[in-house]
């Protein structure tokens, strides 16, 4: 009921909040509702602006400090504006039925809140908010980070490549792989210093309103960091001539992590201004981070998926969704072999969609897309079959950490298991496939030396021919369709049976790679039947049994009759 | 072991009901058994002026249960339950509400009867279909249903209410497989085999044969599945050995008072009330024989485990089993070399 809270509306209930000297302000242009009031916080009587957005209830009303810095520099009160940040906005439901309460629950907050600024208990919060801190800072640049933060004071470098196009990074590799491009052009590089700042360093942010960090000022809060560093690193760091340069300094959050901010010098004496008595002009610099452990996320702990290399097979339409579900996880080191090409017969299946860009391989598109959206992402692309890729010696198996095969060609995948039983491979690998008209899909891993292969689900001593056990359709059944002629066949599916195939081998190859699975899973998922029986097809028992019992019995599809790794073949060593 | 699944396969579709035309004539004969009632009741009790009562119906036995048979005889029957909204005490004698419902039928088929437990309709084509007949739980003060037992001549003591829960008995003889259909498809057919099993070695008169309800309680306590544990392709003689075998290691010496000896006796108790051995008709002679004939299936089905050749061992199957097991020509069974090329439904 936009209107019925007015600024009448409010003041009555600020004045039953118990608050005193209550007024309503005029409204702002954006609708929103004032009223100031006179509040005491630790016995000292402070103004208070309470404002509500014309989507109040739907929305916290807003608390205010007057003037912001009444209390002097305090964590959570916005500089200038004095925007209490009682509560932070995420997770948090509000009852709209109790437009009251809410305006009553945001003053007891908001008081609180100061009151622990006024007591000195959340002085840590101005480290943990320090980048927040920093943004209200002025600054006509934008320096994007891409430099791992190092862990040792170091020179880093600022790479120019326009007026406004800056990076911090280690060298110029580090910003050709954040940008994905060949080469990098022309660009100008500016030496810059790190240094980084011991736990528990305390640094109060700069105000906004006031003249920026005097450089003894400066070294007095960067004291703690300065005392650390070792004769020579001052030497080489900070002697010689330093007219105009850039500090680069890391802070740690009292939860986890760093802050990380940046500012630019002018020496007026040609020496670097983090040496004792030395006059320098300074300006706050923003730093956008983008360095690759601050955007990759973590699979699982430790950055365990940093290094990891994995070989696909097939970039079809599971490959290609596996590919992204890879990267996306993490997973930064892909090579994509398929001698197929990007056909326009894919588009609403295939990630990549319609190949606007002519018929590429699809490799080569994969590759692209891949690179397009991803900073630090390596794709290398092999357009040929692996079994050709394999014979030229483009493919040493022990190169890499995981191989997928995603190929929907059982007698390839048959192959590739065998090769990767021989002895002397170290790489575990997994096949994964879905199956006609979505009715499910599978994924399997396999580690060479252990029992349990793709090669135990073809081993059965009643069938009379090769037959996958894991199969949801009935053996002995056709399912390829043809839409025009010999030339476009394929097996009937839908985008999101491949996407829900991808996503369960994408899961099973991530817990390899961290190292919770060990051991050799078969994983099905079952979708709905009825177009394949509307087709007339028949379903084989397994796919009576439950997800669950599937779940259950994943191990348990191993033959100790296998031809690869059954009993009765050599252990590797 | 020889892979004798196929020929299981094809045996539990020739004894199953459902797949004929028997079952839709069964339905038909329930349908028009329903509507008669339905239809003449009314009159019934006009003329003995007694409240009009409306019955509603269940269905019941191995027709609910889905575990049916085919008769060898060809007499199918069909149980139903009817249920009057009446109390026991309304009706002190049960069997006069049996006698109202025979009246409603009588002259409709070729013979109706009122039995011990039920009122029966009899066709000529050999199909009948078995009224229980129940004092319904909402009438009942204890909030029970009970079963009108006794016929026209029974001495007093065999007219009671028995109180029966026929619709509880089967949630309870099905529950063991909540979320193992596997598992509940291959225990209804042990069901049908150890029926059909029990058609074929007994003759059907008097309780010389275990009854059909009694090897489904059997079965309810000792069957365990056997399947593929990554195909879920049934291995219905391993289930059936392994059930014979604990059947038979279930037989206790139990005293029989009437007989005044010790017998060997397997009991199949009801899981509802009145929670009796459904095998507690049975003579110390008919048990004996029940023990060896079960003693003969067990080491029939184990050397049918043991046996390589496919047609030997559905040989010995059909020993025990009947001519419905089939036995595979020489050709068939012959193994073929494995076919090169296959067909698969995978992509990715």
């Amino acid at each position: 009921m936009a209107g019925s809270y007015d600024g009448e509306w409010l003041a009555a209930v600020v004045t039953g909040f118990g608050l005193t000297e209550v007024a309503v302000l005029p409204a702002s242009v954006s609708g929103t509702v004032w009223v100031r009031a006179s509040a005491l916080v630790e016995q000292q009587p402070v103004e208070l602006r309470v404002g509500l957005s014309v989507d109040f209830p739907a929305e916290l009303p807003v608390v205010r400090l007057h003037p912001w810095d009444a209390l002097g520099v305090q964590p959570h009160i916005t500089a200038g504006k004095g925007t209490v940040c009682y509560q932070d906005n995420e997770g948090l439901l509000l009852d709209q039925d109790q437009p009251e309460g809410l305006v009553s629950w945001a003053l007891e907050h908001a008081l609180a809140e100061l009151a622990k600024g006024v007591r000195g208990e959340n002085r840590t919060d101005f480290t943990e908010e320090f980048e927040a801190s920093w943004l209200a800072l002025p600054s006509k640049v934008v320096l994007h980070n891409v430099a791992d933060v190092p862990q040792q004071a170091c020179e880093l470098n600022v790479i120019w490549r326009t007026n406004s196009e800056a990076y911090v990074a280690a060298d110029a590799n580090q910003v050709l792989s954040f940008l994905q491009f060949d080469r990098l052009g022309k660009y100008t590089m500016q030496q810059a210093i790190f240094l980084p700042l011991p736990a528990g360093s305390y640094i109060e942010p700069p105000r906004p309103d006031q003249a920026f960090w005097t450089a003894a000022e400066l070294r007095q809060w960067l004291a703690p960091g300065l005392n650390l560093l070792s004769a020579k690193e001052r030497r080489a760091l900070l002697e010689g001539r330093h007219q105009h340069g850039i500090i680069v300094v890391s802070l740690p959050r009292p939860s986890q992590g760093v802050a990380l901010f940046a500012l630019r010098y002018q020496s007026t004496t040609d020496d670097h201004p983090l040496l004792p008595g030395i006059d320098a002009k300074l300006w706050p610099l923003q730093l956008l981070r983008l360095e690759r452990s601050y955007l990759v996320p973590r699979g699982g702990g430790q950055n365990t998926l940093v290094g990891k290399r994995i070989l696909l097979i097939g970039c079809g339409a599971v490959g290609g969704r596996l590919a992204h579900d890879l990267v996306q996880s993490g997973v930064l080191d892909l090579t994509l072999v398929d001698d197929d090409l990007h056909a326009s017969d894919n588009t609403f299946r295939h990630v990549l969609g319609y190949p606007r860009k002519g018929f590429v391989a699809k490799v080569t598109a994969l590759r692209d897309e891949l690179r397009m959206k991803y900073p630090y992402v390596q794709v290398t692309s092999v357009k040929s079959t692996i079994q050709s890729a394999y014979r030229a010696g483009k493919i040493t198996w022990n190169d890499y950490d995981l191989v997928i095969a995603a190929t929907g060609n059982p007698t390839i995948e048959l192959w590739l298991n065998a090769q990767l039983h021989q002895p002397g491979i170290r790489v575990a690998a997994l096949f994964t496939w879905l199956e006609a008209y979505g009715i499910g899909g599978h994924a399997l891993l396999t580690h060479v030396g252990q029992p349990g292969c793709l090669r135990c689900l073809y081993t059965d001593p009643d069938a009379s021919q090769l037959l996958n056990r894991a199969a949801f359709a009935q053996a002995g059944q056709k399912f390829s369709m043809s839409l025009a002629g010999c030339s476009a066949r394929h097996t009937p599916y839908g985008s999101l049976d491949a996407t829900r195939t991808a996503e369960l081998a994408a899961r099973l190859a991530l817990r390899s790679l961290v190292g919770r699975e060990h051991d050799a899973p078969l994983l099905s998922w079952k979708g709905d039947p009825t177009d394949f029986l509307a087709a007339g097809f028949h379903l084989a028992p397994r796919y009576q049994a439950s997800e669950e019992q599937l779940f259950r019995n994943r191990y348990l599809y191993v033959a100790p009759t296998c031809p690869v790794c059954g009993s009765n073949v050599p252990a590797n060593d | 072991m020889a892979s004798v699944q196929k020929y299981f396969d094809s045996f539990h579709g020739k004894i199953r009901l459902g797949l004929f035309d028997e079952e839709d004539t069964l339905r038909d004969k329930r349908r028009i058994v329903r509507e008669k009632l339905l239809a003449n009741l009314p009159d019934v009790f006009k003329k003995h002026n007694e409240k009009n009562l409306v019955p509603t119906f269940r269905d019941q036995g191995s027709y609910a249960m889905r575990t049916g048979t085919r008769p060898l005889d060809g007499d199918f029957d069909i149980d139903q339950g009817v249920y009057f909204e009446t109390s026991t005490t309304d009706y002190p004698d049960p069997v006069v509400l049996k006698e109202r419902v025979y009246e409603a039928l009588n002259g409709h088929t070729k013979r109706v009867e009122i039995r011990r437990p039920c009122v029966t309709v009899f066709y000529k084509d050999g199909y009948h279909v078995d009224l229980a007949i129940y004092s319904c739980a909402a009438a009942n003060a204890d909030k029970k249903d009970y079963l009108a037992m006794g016929k026209v001549g029974s001495e007093e003591k065999y007219r009671v209410w028995q109180e029966s829960d026929p619709t509880t008995l089967t949630t309870k003889l099905f529950e063991r497989f909540d979320g193992d259909e596997t598992g509940r498809k291959q225990y209804r057919r042990a069901i049908r085999f150890m029926k059909r099993w029990k058609d074929v070695n007994f003759v059907s008169n008097g309780h010389s044969a275990p009854r059909g309800i009694g090897l489904t309680i059997n079965a309810n306590s000792y069957f365990q599945p056997r399947y593929n544990t990554t195909t879920f392709v049934l291995d219905d003689l391993t289930a059936l050995h392994e059930l014979s075998k604990e059947m038979l290691s279930a037989f206790t010496s139990t005293w029989v008072s009437t007989e005044w000896k010790f017998v060997r006796w397997l009991s199949a108790k009801l899981l509802v009330t009145p929670f009796n051995d459904v095998y507690e008709k049975m003579t110390s002679k008919q048990m004996e024989s029940f023990e060896t004939k079960l003693t003969e299936l067990r080491d029939t089905l184990k050397k049918a485990i043991d046996e390589v050749d496919t047609r030997k061992a559905c040989q010995l199957l059909r020993n025990v089993f009947g001519d419905d097991f089939e036995v595979p020509d020489e050709s068939e069974t012959a193994r073929a070399t494995p076919a090169p090329v296959s067909t698969h439904s995978q992509s990715a």
